[in-house]
């Protein structure tokens, strides 16, 4: 913004007393523009400075406090007395209206202000301690503790550069993707710790950056809350853990809004007393803010708590669909995921793979195993670098020990084997996607045992001469799509990348609709694309093709065959 | 439950009429060609300016539910567009004067022209007989008139000046609105069309064509535009059961049914009757011309078609249940009986297909 713009906003504020006796700012670096006036709080008149950006009025202003204004030690009163009033996230705002926008913000940081004085507003410590206690730590820990309703004994391991809190070592090497010896060699020191979890409603006003941190003392009247809880057991228990010349301590502080915050004390004792003991007023406290990497905390919900995490789900094909299917399953947590494949990532595939080409010649399982440990932590990933017949024979997989098993393969043949073991003999589960060439569409179906309607219904014709075609076909049936790259060898039929997201879309959803339980029958889904190419290359559509998508959807329950062998004897539900 | 679809299908091939396969198409331009040809000079005999009409196909022919006709006189619609105000042209007052002025133009060209009420009839013959005929709608187009709505000019000579009206009409929006329910849906489009023409079939053979004794085709398709559902024997590859979904509408139709009492010469009488009202303007009643006699006939025969297909519908006999079909007063010899032999064979189905699956 430049300085003649700034006065205009500045004549538009003098025509009412929102920003008494403004001014702007002389010698502001770069084009960041300052005004000061002055704001009445409930009958008092305080100085404030608004900074706006460069890109004012497409974003906020920033209000500040003048240091040592008596209203600095409130809530979301931030670092160099940043007023805290409004999350960039979810507004929008009229640039053309400039001056409204700041009477606005304004409004909204007077609000805060008033609410701190009277106290409204000192909950909001909690869901805000971390920011400040960022502000006066110098140093961090990385938490991997599931943050429970009750205080509880952990370890730290740690090396000169990192610390880990976590319940053991074991929960280190899985978040890591490392074996336990691995992580005992690379953070050698392992120290007992504690975190205290302090009571819900608990306000505890955080140390200031611009002041001396806590005394002992401070601190123990501080969290005396989390120690009345204790009994006297795990009070000697806690206190004693590190009986040694230094330690580290962590407390959780309920959030109003859900969760907890958390915060890192060490100490140092020379004479070994625990800071909370007796003697322990000697020692030398330093806050230490804690990193949040902990599974509850980063894992995605999905709208039921984390329990896609404790699913175990069996993926059989990981090219171009099954690519995308484990990506977004893992997204969406969940977490323990057996991925088996006996295919090479090859050049042919690299353009529609999610893998791209970064693995070629190397075993699609195991590819898809190193990537999503590479981009999620606590992924549990089992590659398996065989066919899932191969598998089963070695007994490295059980179709009865997942929740769910999904089939990505593009392979009828032994997609109906697979459907008979889930269904009929494992009793789990089973979800079926594939594509169609030349983006015409792609399919979704899942089958669930004990209900009619499975995989082979949709090779169950009533008209034996169709008992080898896809009910659900989109192409006509009898003809040919595979085309060679390279002369014999591997077909490919031609589809893209975008085909096998938008079906690996209606399998993900698919498939946590049934491990949340949300769908217990089984369904077709079906999307329909552009059929101009396949038209263009003298091919036939199927007339389900032709139909509408409110009609395919309107039938996706209706897909069971009452000439399925499978599940033809099953009554209808 | 015999599966007689196979036979349905040989069947709407065999009473389908093709646009390609007629004669009319080309009677139809021959028709267009005289009248750009004769119109001026039969203007200028008149002293009348010289309009020059367009023209655009009409009917089943355009809708694409004909079907040839039993006693071989077929027909085509065509509308023929004069650029006239229904208001203040030349023919405002009296839309017959137009239609004498196409009679004029088409004169000598058969030996059969005549002014029908709703058009110009050429009727084309062999051997003494009538073979076949084209309905000429003759229309002052919405171009010409203030509120852009064609009009069709109605009545005939001996008509009085009450029965010479020009009438709001929008045959091109008629088969948009009846086939706007499957603007997405080929499968149930096409049964759509299938079912109009097997009613249409039934008609043929259960009424005589003369008079009002017959149900017109544009009742029966308006009837099928309200009572008609798609029916699938498989409702995820669409293969059409077309025995089930002609006797949803035919049951439809018998239930649609209603008595109403009136006063005729101080007696009351009760009949039954049956309302196929135009979607489209001048939504009139196309049933509305058809006496009350032949009304109670049109239910009879209906009831009749309902116990035949019904019959059919549980027969599990293929064989039998074609016959049924195949009996006079249902779809008549044209529905094919197969022999016992070929509904014995067993198809043996393939070892080996292509698919078109992939992951
Ligand atoms: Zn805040
Ligand atoms: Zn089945």
């Amino acid at each position: 913004m430049q300085k003649h713009e700034a006065l205009i906003i500045l004549d538009l504020l003098k025509t009412d007393d929102s920003l008494q006796e403004s001014e702007l700012v002389p010698n502001v670096e770069g084009n960041t523009i300052a005004i000061s006036g002055k704001v009445s709080i409930e009958g008092h008149k305080i100085k404030i400075l608004l900074v706006l950006d460069p890109d004012f009025p497409r974003s906020l202003p920033y209000i500040f406090l003048q240091n040592g204004s008596e209203y600095e030690d409130l809530p979301h009163v931030l670092k160099e007395n940043m007023v805290c009033y409004q999350t960039t996230e979810g507004i929008i705002l009229d640039e053309k209206q400039p001056a409204e926008i700041i009477r606005w913000a304004i409004q909204k940081a007077v609000i805060v202000l008033a609410d701190g004085k009277k106290g409204a507003n000192w909950g909001d410590y909690a869901d805000e301690f971390e920011v400040y206690w960022g502000y006066v730590s110098s140093s961090s820990i990385i938490n991997l503790v599931n943050t429970t309703a009750k205080s509880h004994e952990v370890k730290l391991f740690k090396n000169g550069q990192k610390s880990y809190l976590a319940q053991s070592v074991g929960d280190v090497a899985r978040y890591l993707h490392l074996d336990i010896d691995k992580v005992r060699q690379k953070f050698p020191i392992e120290e007992r710790s504690a975190i205290f979890v302090l009571p819900v409603g608990t306000v505890i006003r955080p140390p200031r950056f611009d002041q001396p941190f806590w005394l002992v003392d401070e601190l123990k009247r501080v969290i005396q809350p989390a120690l009345d809880t204790l009994s006297v057991k795990q009070y000697k228990q806690y206190i004693k853990l590190n009986n040694s010349m230094s330690g580290t301590m962590v407390f959780a502080l309920p959030r109003p809004s859900g969760g907890f915050s958390l915060f890192g004390v060490s100490y140092v004792s020379p004479e070994g007393n625990h800071p909370f003991s007796e003697r322990g007023n000697s020692a030398k406290i330093q806050p230490i803010k804690v990193l949040r990497e902990e599974a509850s905390y980063i894992l995605p919900r999905g709208g039921s708590k984390t329990a896609h995490s404790s699913k175990r789900v069996l993926l059989v094909g990981s090219g171009a669909v099954g690519g995308y299917v484990a990506h977004e399953l893992v997204r969406a947590g969940v977490m323990n995921l057996t991925v088996v494949d006996s295919d090479k990532m090859s050049l042919e595939n690299t353009f529609r793979h999610v893998l791209g080409n970064a693995y070629q010649g190397r075993p699609k399982a195991s590819s898809m195993r190193d990537e999503l440990n590479r981009k999620f932590p606590y992924a549990d990933i089992v590659a398996i670098d065989t066919s899932i017949e191969q598998a089963v024979n070695d007994g490295l997989v059980r179709f009865s020990t997942f929740d769910l098993v999904i089939s990505a393969l593009g392979k009828p043949t032994t997609e109906i084997w697979l459907n008979e073991q889930a269904v009929k003999y494992a009793k789990v589960p089973i979800l079926f996607g594939w594509v169609e060439p030349l983006g015409i569409g792609g399919h979704a179906l899942l089958a669930q045992p004990g209900i009619k309607g499975c995989f082979k219904c949709l090779y169950s014709s009533i008209d034996p001469e169709d008992a080898m075609a896809n009910r659900a076909a989109f192409a006509g049936k009898n003809q040919w799509f595979g085309k060679s790259l390279s002369g014999c060898g591997q077909l490919h039929t031609p589809y893209g990348s975008l085909d096998a997201s938008r079906t690996a879309n209606l399998m993900t959803q698919l498939a946590l609709d049934s491990l949340t339980g949300k769908e217990t029958k089984g369904m077709l889904l079906s999307w329909k694309g552009d059929s101009a190419e396949f038209l263009k290359q003298k091919y036939v559509l199927s007339e389900r093709f032709k139909t509408s998508e409110e009609q395919l959807y309107h039938t996706r329950y209706l897909f069971a065959s009452s000439a399925c062998p499978i599940c033809g004897r099953l009554p209808n539900i | 439950m015999a599966n007689v679809q196979k036979q349905f299908d040989q069947y709407h091939n065999q009473i389908k009429l093709r646009q390609e396969e007629t004669i009319l198409a080309e009677k139809r331009d021959i028709i267009r060609k005289k009248l750009k040809e004769n119109l001026p000079k039969v203007f200028e005999d008149h002293d009348e300016e010289n309009l020059v009409p367009e023209f655009c196909d009409q009917g089943s022919y355009e809708m694409g539910t004909g079907i040839k006709p039993l006693d071989g006189e077929y027909d085509i619609d065509q509308g023929v567009y004069f650029p006239t105000s229904k208001d203040n042209g030349t023919y405002a007052k009296d839309p017959v004067l137009l239609k004498e002025r196409v009679h004029e133009a088409l004169e000598g060209h058969t030996k059969d022209v005549c002014i029908r009420r709703p058009c110009v009839t050429v009727f084309y013959q062999k051997d003494g007989e009538r073979v076949f005929h084209v309905d000429l709608a003759i229309y002052s187009d919405s171009s010409s008139n203030t509120d852009n709505t064609d009009y069709l000019a109605m009545g005939k000579r001996n008509s009085g000046d009450d029965y010479r009206e020009w009438q709001r009409s929008n045959p091109t929006v008629l088969k948009d609105t009846f086939f706007r329910r499957f603007s997405n849906d080929e499968p149930a489009r096409k049964q759509f069309r299938r079912v109009i023409r097997y009613m249409k079939r039934w008609k043929d053979l259960n009424f005589s064509s003369d008079g009002n004794n017959a149900p017109r085709g544009i009742g029966l398709t308006i009837s099928a535009h309200e009572g008609f559902m798609p029916k699938y024997s498989d409702p995820i590859t669409y293969k059409p059961d077309d025995l089930e979904a002609l006797l949803g509408l035919v049951n439809y139709m018998v239930n649609s049914f209603f008595s109403i009492t009136r006063n005729e010469n101080g007696n009351l009488i009760t009949v039954r009757r049956l309302t196929a009202y135009l979607p489209v303007e001048p939504n009139t009643d196309i049933y509305a011309r058809m006496s009350d006699s032949q009304m109670q006939s049109f239910e009879d025969k209906l009831k009749n078609l309902k116990t035949a297909l019904e019959k059919a519908t549980s027969e599990v006999d293929t064989v039998e249940a074609c016959k049924i079909l195949a009996s006079d007063k249902v779809l008549g010899d044209c529905f094919p009986i197969p022999t016992k032999e070929a509904t014995a064979v067993v198809t043996k189905s393939a070892a080996v297909a292509s698919s078109s699956n992939a992951g």
